[in-house]
């Protein structure tokens, strides 16, 4: 599994994945105990990861995500 | 998996958020839901498709913790008052290391893990 490494380009990636094709497209949030955040992002196609550790990240995520729910949930794309 | 309604669907999640605390792990999943449950079918030209509906886009989320899991459809009227609150979940749950600084705490943990015992 591969793991995008800046979280700039990860989230370039989510919007243009997305953007591609809003239908196909799913977000997972997975929490492991004691053992950090991961992000997966795939329309069973392309597929991108991002794993943290830090609190930093959770807001960065937390944005995002509400970013992508507010365009899920709309009439557009 | 169970349909929840938007509200006990974070009460819920909060309980796994608060469970993946000592042990476990929490899965999320979020999608754009049409509200078709069936696949489109392949040959079109055999079924022409559907005159297009008007669309209304939501947000189909799903979570699971073990064999426990849970699903909450967001609306487009529900969407802002949602987002707000799954927003203030996540801030509120997820707990990581503040700093990349490799601070050893760990040993403090453990002496009050043990006093409580």
């Amino acid at each position: 599994m591969v793991y995008v490494n800046s979280w700039e380009e990860f989230s370039k990636s989510v919007e243009s994945l997305y953007f591609s094709d809003p239908m196909k497209f799913r977000f997972i949030t997975k929490l492991k105990a004691n053992n950090g955040l991961y992000l997966k992002v795939s329309n069973n196609q392309l597929c991108y990861q991002y794993k943290t550790e830090y609190a930093q990240d959770v807001k960065k995520a937390e944005k995002l995500i509400s970013q992508l729910m507010r365009h899920m949930a709309s009439k557009e794309a | 998996m169970v349909l929840l309604d938007n509200e006990q669907f974070l009460t819920e999640l909060t309980k796994f958020y608060q469970k993946a605390k000592t042990s476990g792990t929490v899965v999320v999943t979020m999608k754009r839901y049409d509200g078709k449950t069936k696949p489109t079918p392949r040959t079109e030209k055999k079924n022409p498709p559907q005159p297009a509906e008007p669309q209304e886009y939501k947000c189909l989320m799903r979570a699971n913790m073990g064999s426990k899991k849970i699903s909450t459809v967001v609306s487009p009227k529900d969407v802002n008052k949602f987002q707000l609150a799954y927003s203030n979940l996540i801030r509120g749950n997820i707990e990581l290391k503040k700093k990349e600084k490799k601070a050893d705490k760990t040993k403090n943990d453990k002496k009050n893990s043990k006093a409580n015992q």
